[in-house]
């Protein structure tokens, strides 16, 4: 039964009130192969006000540095380079660049129309670049900088230690922030350009996507002509020997791990961090992980009900998933007042024992998903949020699901499936748990047994 | 524009919108289609006027959403200063009150008594709901599928204007509040920014938080008298946006929303003042464990909403400034003195005032040096025209940026609104021709006017050491937390 007393209903309400029926919905993304052999996943959009292109590049795992001054290069190489994505923004054309899962994505978007000169601009950044030295060496400065900016932050050193422990200290996921520092300072020119012809020479490592108004024919005729224009040529390669992405977690440990304590007399109110690992986007439970999350997260979610509404110990919380290929964890954060920590603890590990032990309601499960679809529509309104809706897929050098397929995917999720997915993450016999706290060391000295060093 | 009563949204330049369908208006409880506008994304926008006053705008979309947000015409202005100034009356209500009450409206209502249960309710259909207390607006938004809009608008309609006020419940909410104002309270970034509203409105941007004695004492008839002057027709508006009928909704927000009996009851109407004297600087420092780097973060006086010319220009001129690698705050502190990074610019602008913020970081003991080349980069403005070029490519990316935040239609209904909210939609239904019209004369009109290097106020963000209670001057109890030291 719900918690909740019936909707309000509107009978009386002229029907008059429902959508107009104009077609809305975008069509189904559709995988092709480019002429030089880069696979591409075109997708036509109802939206006729812009268009968006997404490039999803290679990147050696765990070489944050070099890939932190690879994409440094790719847009701020020279400063040809800098005026060139200036004039292209006073032509509507935006750029930009982020990690998906073990990828560089490069995004353009730009008025409908203009596909052909997203391609255009995307080949200008990507051919190899008349790159300035001291450009890059002032590049690599801000990178230093911004790397021990990062280093001073109390949940830095949390994070990192929280890594290591969830994917085992060699692991690529779990390189620290010292490390990526040592790393830019090795680093020299020709290493990033040698990543970058690396990448280049083989089409058939990068991905495209894209979403216009425009058939995926077209779109595929307009990106193979530009690709012929810029040279970028395929076929003439020898066997396809893909890059080394990231591997999975190495270790197979199950329980609850030894929790990580840091003193930082600077923080005035406990951070405090939780993580599991979890099902990767690749993994046939990501689906029931999705719902998982919407049962916890949210302003309905049992997270914000147990420690907001019911305790009153903070007024926000975060969560995180992470899936870098088949390596992936989730994580809780929040910060609370050092003399409510040992409440705030309890309170969590609650969540996840109800998460394991009752039965969700259909009501919850229900609304759970509608969430998800919802958020789904939300995060697809535009042909560049298509494109970013579909990069958590091809981040992870999967297929995009059409919507109507991860619609299905969601609804078919049971309450059975999620007590075992839950199990699964939760349960100290399969799953794997850590917890991080940062305070000042007056607080971690009282912690309770259990959580006290 | 085909005149009619009430013809809340103000006058349209001829020409620049078309007018595609006008219906006069009906007598009785029904709502009044005052006009059909489009808007700069193209789409029909319907003018409606409910029987009681409360005026709604709806644009037709093809979107798979439905934005529905009703704003009020209020904000933290209206509230007894946290910071004692002369601008401001002493006798407002409670500071916080605004805040508070914007909490409760998720709260408990008529028909959800139990506490969050409308907010149960509402996910349960997948909907999205949102809403925020600013110094001069309220604003409560549902974001929903087309097909629910039969169930939402009776939703919606029951948290603005069917909330209950359930001592006992409040306690949750109030808790809730002040966490809230606890957590933004301990960055950095946020003093900053309030200790500059301080200086250039004598206004805390803490203001909407309240006191945590205000807080405290609320009581659920401080509430409800506040519900009572502000929510009043005359004082709201309804946005809707997505792929609806704009009549059918129009009736649907009638047979609700048009309920809400008309009042004049007497209330403060006030509005962000600028508290800069002719040739007037101010300046405060603010030290904090947590800035790796120093932030200096300076603001001018920037046009109201009311001046469209000046605003476009003070668009044109804040994009200019610090949008953008090329920008000319990037290339002279960055690129060139390498005194500077992460220069950003932004302006905003209320109902008599406005905002024109410059800020960035640099090394520590050079706060000073930075601050004296920005102001130098940004006086040039006032006595160098710029390049035609350069004019008409930074019109172009504003122009292009303004029409990329029209695809998504809660952004829509937050722009149209917030500009019907005083009465006149023309800047945001002639936003581009409002920008296009700019001249290199108008930009270093604009800048003489606002961006004086005699008057404006700065904020010095250090690396330091909290200095202890004693040391800390006009402290304010806000939220029972001590500000970081300030020193003017």
């Amino acid at each position: 039964m719900s918690m909740y007393p019936p909707m309000i209903t509107a009978t009386d309400l002229p029907q008059h009130a429902l959508p107009t029926g104009a077609p809305s919905v975008s069509g189904k993304p559709q995988q092709t192969l480019l002429v030089n052999g880069c696979p591409a996943v075109l997708q036509a959009s109802h939206h006729r006000a812009t268009s968006s292109l997404s490039i999803y590049l290679p990147v050696p795992s765990g070489q944050e540095a070099l890939r932190a001054l690879w994409e440094k290069t790719l847009f701020s190489g020279s400063e040809g380079t800098k005026r060139f994505l200036e004039q292209a923004t006073t032509r509507g054309i935006n750029v930009a660049s982020h990690m998906s899962g073990s990828r560089l994505l490069l995004n353009l978007d730009g008025p409908a129309g203009q596909e052909a000169d997203l391609l255009r601009i995307a080949m200008s950044l990507l051919q190899p670049a008349a790159v300035d030295p001291n450009t890059f060496e002032r590049n690599r400065q801000k990178l230093i900088q911004s790397a021990q900016t990062h280093l001073q932050n109390p949940a830095t050193p949390l994070s990192s230690r929280m890594l290591q422990r969830l994917y085992g200290e060699s692991h690529p996921c779990a390189r620290t922030i010292e490390e990526t520092l040592i790393d830019l300072q090795r680093l020299s020119l020709a290493d990033v350009m040698g990543l970058h012809q690396q990448v280049m020479a083989d089409p058939r490592n990068i991905r495209m996507a894209m979403v216009s108004a425009l058939p995926p024919e077209s779109q595929q005729g307009i990106l193979n002509q530009g690709i012929q224009q810029s040279g970028w040529q395929g076929g003439r390669f020898g066997p396809f020997h893909p890059m080394n992405l990231f591997p999975p977690a190495q270790h197979n440990f199950v329980g609850r791990s030894e929790p990580i304590l840091l003193a930082n007399e600077a923080t005035e109110r406990a951070i405090v961090y939780r993580a599991w690992r979890a099902p990767a986007i690749s993994d046939p439970d990501y689906p029931t992980f999705c719902v998982i999350r919407k049962l916890m997260e949210n302003s309905s979610g049992l997270f914000f009900r147990r420690l907001r509404s019911d305790a009153g110990l903070v007024y926000s919380t975060e969560q995180q998933y992470s899936s870098v290929q088949s390596a992936a964890h989730y994580r809780f954060s929040a910060h609370i007042d050092g003399d409510k920590l040992a409440k705030g603890l309890d309170v969590l590990r609650s969540v996840t024992d109800e998460m394991i032990h009752q039965a969700v309601p259909a009501s919850d499960l229900q609304r759970a998903k509608k969430q998800i679809l919802f958020e789904a529509k939300i995060q697809t309104e535009t042909p560049s949020q298509v494109n970013d809706f579909n990069s958590r897929w091809l981040g992870c050098d999967l297929a995009p699901l059409p919507m109507r397929e991860f619609e299905a995917l969601i609804q078919r999720v049971t309450p059975q499936d999620v007590r075992r997915v839950a199990a699964r993450m939760f349960h100290p016999a399969s799953g794997f748990e850590v917890t991080g706290i940062t305070a000042p060391r007056a607080v971690l000295e009282k912690l309770p047994p259990g959580y006290a060093r | 524009m085909t005149g009619t009563s009430g013809a809340w949204y103000g006058t349209l330049p001829a020409g620049r919108t078309t007018a595609i369908q006008t219906t006069q208006p009906t007598a009785g409880r029904q709502p009044i289609h005052l006009q059909t506008l489009r808007t700069p994304a193209g789409n029909p926008l319907f003018v409606y006027q409910l029987s009681n006053g409360h005026r709604v705008l709806i644009e037709q979309r093809p979107s798979e959403l439905v934005s529905l947000r009703t704003f009020i015409n209020t904000g933290s202005v209206n509230e007894r200063p946290v910071l004692p100034s002369r601008l401001y009356s002493p006798t407002g209500l409670p500071s916080g009150i605004a805040h508070l009450d914007e909490h409760c409206h998720f709260l408990t209502t008529k028909n959800f008594p139990q506490p969050n249960s409308w907010t149960g309710a509402l996910t349960q259909e997948g909907a999205w709901y949102n809403a925020s207390t600013m110094a001069e607006m309220i604003q409560h938004e549902i974001l929903l599928t087309p097909e629910s809009l039969n169930t939402m608008i009776p939703m919606h309609h029951e948290s603005v204007l069917g909330l209950s006020y359930v001592a006992p419940h409040l306690i949750q909410e109030k808790r809730n509040v002040v966490n809230e104002a606890r957590e933004y309270i301990s960055k950095p970034d946020w003093q900053i920014c309030n200790r500059l509203w301080e200086l250039l409105f004598e206004r805390s941007a803490y203001q909407n938080l309240g006191k945590v004695s205000d807080v405290d004492q609320t009581r659920a008839e401080d509430l409800q008298a506040f519900f009572d002057m502000y929510y009043t027709p005359d004082n709201m508006l309804t946005t809707v946006s997505g792929n609806v009928q704009p009549a059918a909704v129009a009736m649907a927000l009638e047979k609700y929303f048009g309920t809400n009996p008309p009042r004049r009851p007497q209330r403060l109407e006030q509005n962000l003042q600028i508290a800069l004297r002719e040739n007037e600087v101010r300046h405060a420092t603010i030290w904090d464990p947590k800035l790796t780097k120093s932030q200096v973060s300076l603001a001018f006086p920037a046009p109201a909403l009311g001046n469209f010319r000046d605003r476009a220009a003070m668009e044109i001129i804040a994009n200019m400034l610090g949008q953008g690698s090329s920008s000319l705050l990037n290339q002279r502190l960055e690129e060139q003195l390498n005194l500077a990074t992460r220069v950003s610019t932004h302006t905003s602008s209320f109902k008599q005032s406005g905002i024109a913020n410059i800020q960035f970081k640099t090394e520590h003991g050079k706060e000073k040096e930075a601050l004296a080349a920005a102001l130098k980069v940004i006086q040039t403005l006032s006595t160098q025209s710029v390049s035609p070029q350069h004019l008409e490519e930074t019109k172009k990316k504003l122009i292009y940026g303004f029409l990329r935040s029209q695809e998504i239609s809660h952004e829509a209904t937050m722009m149209a609104g917030s500009e019907a909210l005083i009465g006149n939609l023309d800047y945001y239904l002639n936003y581009v021709q409002r920008i296009q019209s700019i001249t290199p004369q108008d930009l270093m009109r604009v800048a003489q006017q606002y961006l004086n290097p005699r008057r404006y106020a700065v904020v010095f963000g250090v690396h330091g050491p909290r200095p202890t209670p004693a040391s800390i001057q006009d402290q304010t109890e806000l939220t029972g937390i001590a500000f970081r030291g300030y020193q003017k």
